[in-house]
């Protein structure tokens, strides 16, 4: 009786090991399912960004792009000639003397 | 049934829950794994394909952003330049000023006369000429006119041979200097203050510049 009961309880044991397998085996069939999709997707997008750029359908895309990172790149290039600016404006008062007393050394033959 | 396969049976069924548990939870696992790796894969061929449109269109693209930088470079260099221009001009519009002064006999730093006669010099020199016709403004005519057999010896010293000078009737308007003119008129010398402040500055602007650190 004891030995029969034992037998049906490890059946069912089994039984539900066995269910875990095949959800485990649909688990990373879904999973692989959804990968094989988005690379899919992937690929068809690369291959019509390729095709959009020799048709040169993306070009005014690709040159709004262009255009804001230069213009960003520009606003640098401008910083740094103003800040370059307001450093050569700071002329200390004895340049100015020292440049004045040059030319008038030159204008009056001195 | 006794307590001891009860005991048994009990710890069996655990065991394979936990089985069942540790099966899934591996499962799942490896999905995300393939998930994440998919997503990688996606990202890269993404931009695999933003870089081969960049290729494609790369000269359009470069020559976009080689005019918006060329131009703020060109705007960067006209401030800086421009404002070098201003610093010089206010170096010279101070001389202007200082050489009014000197000439006016208002800056007793500078004999003025002494520089008259160096300019006048330099001018006969240049003329090379023994009769020179000499035109000053109304300020230095009346003193050259009170001074000129001193100012011919001078000029005679200074250039190892005899000249004469005579003054121009009409004074010229200038801030000072000479104009010098062999007898005929077909040499003349401009040596007025303007005329040498003028050279200065096309000759100088560099050197001022420098002189400045505005370069």
């Amino acid at each position: 009786m004891e030995v029969k009961r034992y037998i049906e309880v490890s059946e069912k044991l089994t039984k539900l090991l066995e269910e875990a397998e095949k959800e485990a085996r649909e688990i990373i069939a879904q999973a692989e399912e959804r990968a094989e999709k988005m690379v899919a997707e992937a690929l068809e997008e690369a291959k019509t960004m390729r095709l959009r750029a020799e048709t040169g359908e993306v070009l005014g895309e690709l040159e709004e792009e262009a255009q804001k990172a230069a213009e960003e790149e520009a606003k640098e290039i401008r910083r740094e000639y103003d800040k370059r600016l307001s450093r050569l404006k700071e002329i200390p008062q004895e340049r100015f003397q020292k440049a004045t007393d040059l030319i008038l050394r030159k204008v009056l033959l001195r | 049934m006794s307590s001891d396969i009860l005991e048994l049976e009990v710890k069996l069924i655990e065991r394979v829950l936990e089985k069942r548990e540790e099966i899934i939870s591996e499962a799942e696992k490896k999905a995300r794994e393939i998930i994440n790796e998919a997503r990688e894969r996606r990202m890269k061929t993404i931009t695999e394909g933003r870089e081969d449109q960049r290729r494609i269109t790369g000269s359009d693209l470069k020559a976009i952003r080689d005019k918006i930088l060329g131009e703020a470079e060109r705007e960067g260099r006209r401030k800086i330049m421009e404002m070098r221009h201003g610093e010089i001009s206010r170096v010279f519009s101070e001389v202007e000023n200082r050489l009014r002064a000197i000439a006016e006999g208002k800056d007793k730093s500078v004999d003025y006369h002494e520089i008259l006669l160096k300019l006048i010099s330099e001018a006969a020199s240049a003329v090379g000429e023994k009769e020179l016709l000499i035109a000053v403004n109304k300020k230095d005519r009346r003193y050259l006119k009170d001074e000129l057999g001193e100012t011919e010896r001078h000029i005679c010293k200074a250039l190892g041979y005899n000249i004469k000078l005579t003054i121009e009737d009409e004074p010229v308007d200038c801030l000072g200097g000479v104009i010098l003119y062999d007898h005929s008129k077909r040499k003349i010398f401009y040596n007025t203050l303007e005329a040498r402040l003028e050279k200065a500055r096309i000759e100088m602007g560099a050197e001022v510049a420098r002189v400045l650190g505005v370069i």
